[in-house]
């Protein structure tokens, strides 16, 4: 080969190398970008179906802590315990509530007395979703036989049993005490904050597939003037150590402005009525319908709540007199309707439920790993 | 100094308030304990002094009647008169009552010994009575769980600089904008306060100065009495008087409501206060909830006391660790660190201790 040959031949190799591998028919295209979305919870309420002349509360409403101990007693301790009728049930319930044989606080001890069976849903519409799979309510290796509902949309197979349980209770339904109660406690306080953070958004209308991670945040709502948080307020979520102390995430994907998630097991933070929780949700499931603006979102969050928590969380609550539940035939009667994730005795451990969520946008900030 | 500092310095000129060459000492029945922060109050017996957050400052006292066996007023004799900071507040019966800085002061009934607080926090309404050391306008004292900490009147964390020298100041520019210096920006008159100076900058302002080290805020903290930026590139928090000091066993978690006490396994620690009046008007004097769902923190044989931390006898002869005299349990429900599962406002006998000795936020407790 002469040497015009050969430096033609060099150079030709070297522009070869240096382009790199031949492209094939079409180049890799290059990964959209995503960005990420934040809301934070304002709202968080038991999806409670009231018809307007509460036909699902055929016997009335629940009866009370209050009722049972009053008809319990005779005149004479009537006046001996309440100063001839001075103190209305508001003050007495303490005492209605310490029947226990030790004076014991029957909503912090349920157990210790059996008291009449509470009344219950008997309505056939609920809110919620279909959670179990099925159309009648049969056993499955993750669930109890129960009754289904139909959702007020004409949807059938619709399990919450969480409202078949509260939705007979005075103070359970819409508008009751306990959960305005808790609504306002988070508001002014700052206290059980869950943050919404839905990752690998390509199109904030569109994306099929993102993640949605649910934390808490150290950070209080931003309120404007007449109370409501702020869109697009920053908060940051609470770790120990550098370590997200809640976190969990599920995979979904938002169509036309709504996410809807698969299903998987959270845990979240919550607070309401003074009491501290984290209650663990299985198979959680989230609908949200996110503004055309961005600004806020609302929807629903289904699946399976844990029953010793939620009874753990109302017999400690204030307000049980407003509330006018009776916490020991509550114990019975959610352990009967129990319908999910059995034990190793076959009870089953979970409730079916259904809660309206209402959120703004948010920014969410991931502190470094000392918190800052 | 620059125009613009000029500008301010003619249209705000302040005098620095200026301290009495010695100040009036209190009254006979008072004593002062010296603190890092300036002084905690005490009774002539060295017994702890508290005020009450519902006392209106220069109004009467609301601690009557029963309170008042619990939270003793500390009486003034008949002939006593008002003096300074000193003031007095009738009470009933012809008697009256000291008040600091317009606060009536108590002792706590359960306090049993010359430095006791087992009143602190209690009810979210009662706090130990402190004299703070005299700071200049826009500075401030606050007690968290890093101990008392020097902040500005917002309660924004000061901090200093390890790198600075005695009233100088190296962090200009790009420092600067990460750790914003406390400006200085009114004129000086008169003496400022014991500690305190104020520091020319390189770049023309002036920047306040605490024991001759200049201070500043840190740009990523952003509510009070953050501490993100201490320990960090050379700087830390400026802490008057340290926390009390804790067992070795003890340890803290965060938890939903704050960082708090729990026992070497992170269980979280409860004090059991018996003191509290009944919840309500027919309540019960005594817990509600069954005792087996409490476990009361054991005390090794040779334990000994530390801070606020004391070894009581149980009734059969084990050892059980109290705080501030009240006895400490866990809960049988509480499995993580964190977990508050004791915390049930029906039940409001049960305590959680937080680290920075407040009372556990939104627990009504």
């Amino acid at each position: 080969m002469n040497r015009f040959r050969l430096a033609l031949f060099v150079s030709l190799a070297a522009a070869c190398m240096t382009a790199g591998p031949l492209s094939g028919p079409a180049e890799a295209a290059a990964a959209p970008k995503t960005r990420t979305l934040g809301f934070v919870v304002r709202d968080w309420f038991t999806s409670i179906y009231n018809s307007k002349f509460m036909d699902e509360c055929p016997e009335g409403l629940a009866l009370s802590n209050d009722e049972i101990y009053w008809r319990s007693l005779s005149p004479e301790n009537r006046a001996k315990f309440t100063e001839n009728g001075t103190i209305q049930t508001l003050n007495r319930n303490p005492r209605a509530m310490r029947r226990g044989g030790n004076d014991e606080n029957v909503c912090l001890n349920q157990t210790l007395v059996t008291d009449p069976p509470m009344r219950i849903v008997e309505g056939k519409f609920a809110y919620g979703a279909n959670l179990d799979g099925t159309t009648d309510g049969r056993a499955t290796p993750k669930t109890c036989a129960h009754d289904k509902f139909t959702h007020p949309d004409g949807t059938p197979g619709i399990d919450n049993q969480m409202y078949r349980l509260v939705g007979c209770v005075y103070g359970w339904r819409k508008g009751g005490l306990p959960e305005l109660n808790a609504h306002e406690g988070r508001r002014t306080s700052g206290l059980g904050m869950t943050l919404i953070e839905i990752s690998g958004v390509t199109d904030p209308r569109n994306s099929d597939n993102v993640t949605v991670s649910f934390h808490r945040s150290i950070d209080q709502f931003a309120l404007d003037g007449s109370g409501k948080p702020l869109p697009f307020s920053s908060y940051k979520i609470d770790t120990e150590r550098g370590e997200n102390r809640y976190g969990d995430s599920i995979k979904g994907k938002i169509k036309d402005g709504v996410l809807t998630t698969e299903r998987g097991d959270v845990r979240l933070p919550f607070y309401g009525n003074y009491g501290f929780l984290h209650p663990s949700i299985r198979d959680m499931g989230l609908r949200l319908e996110i503004a055309p603006d961005g600004a806020s979102a609302k929807g629903q969050v289904t699946g399976y709540y844990n029953l010793d928590e939620f009874l753990h969380y109302v017999g400690g609550m204030v307000g049980h007199a407003s509330t006018a539940d009776d916490c020991p035939a509550m114990y019975v009667a959610g352990h009967e309707l129990a319908d999910g994730y059995p034990d190793e005795n076959g009870q089953c451990t979970h409730l079916s439920a259904s809660f309206d969520i209402g959120t703004y946008a948010a920014f969410i900030i991931h502190p470094d790993k000392k918190g800052r | 100094m620059a125009p613009r500092g000029l500008l301010f310095a003619a249209l705000f000129a302040v005098a620095l308030p200026v301290l009495a060459a010695s100040e009036a000492a209190p009254p006979a029945q008072v004593t002062l304990r010296a603190q890092g922060y300036g002084s905690m109050l005490a009774d002539s017996k060295g017994m702890t002094l508290y005020t009450n957050s519902k006392d209106q400052v220069g109004g009467k006292s609301t601690c009557v009647a029963e309170c008042a066996k619990t939270w003793p007023p500390v009486l003034a004799p008949d002939d006593a008169a008002a003096f300074g900071e000193w003031t007095l507040v009738p009470r009933a019966n012809t008697t009256r009552q000291w008040a600091f800085r317009g606060k009536p002061l108590y002792t706590y009934s359960r306090d049993v010994a010359p430095g006791d607080q087992n009143g602190d926090e209690m009810l979210q309404q009662w706090s130990v009575a402190v004299k703070y050391v005299a700071t200049p306008p826009g500075f401030s004292i606050s007690k968290t769980a890093n101990g008392h900490l020097l902040v500005d009147q917002k309660r924004m964390t000061l901090y200093v600089s390890k790198a600075d020298g005695e009233n100088k100041s190296k962090c200009m520019e790009a420092c600067a904008r990460v750790w914003p210096p406390v400006e200085a920006w009114q004129i000086a008159g008169g003496k400022i306060a014991a500690d305190w100076s104020i520091v020319e900058r390189g770049d023309g302002t002036r920047q306040w100065a605490y024991k001759g080290k200049p201070l500043y805020r840190y740009a990523r903290d952003f509510g009070p009495n953050e501490t993100a930026g201490d320990q960090l590139d050379g700087h830390a928090i400026v802490v008057l008087q340290p926390p009390p000091q804790n067992p070795p066993w003890v340890t803290s978690h965060q938890s939903d409501g704050g960082e708090i006490l729990a026992d070497a396994a992170g269980k979280t620690l409860y004090a059991l206060d018996l003191s509290r009046p009944p919840a309500f008007v027919i309540g019960f004097a005594k817990p509600m909830d069954a005792a087996h769902n409490w476990r009361p923190v054991e005390a090794a044989a040779d334990a000994q006391p530390v801070g606020f931390w004391s070894v009581t006898k149980r009734e059969d002869g084990t050892r059980q660790w109290a705080y501030k005299d009240m006895p400490l349990f866990t809960n049988v429900r509480d499995k993580e660190p964190g977990d508050l599962n004791g915390v049930r406002r029906m039940d409001w006998y049960w305590r959680t201790i937080m680290k920075n000795g407040q009372s556990l936020p939104g627990s009504g407790l």
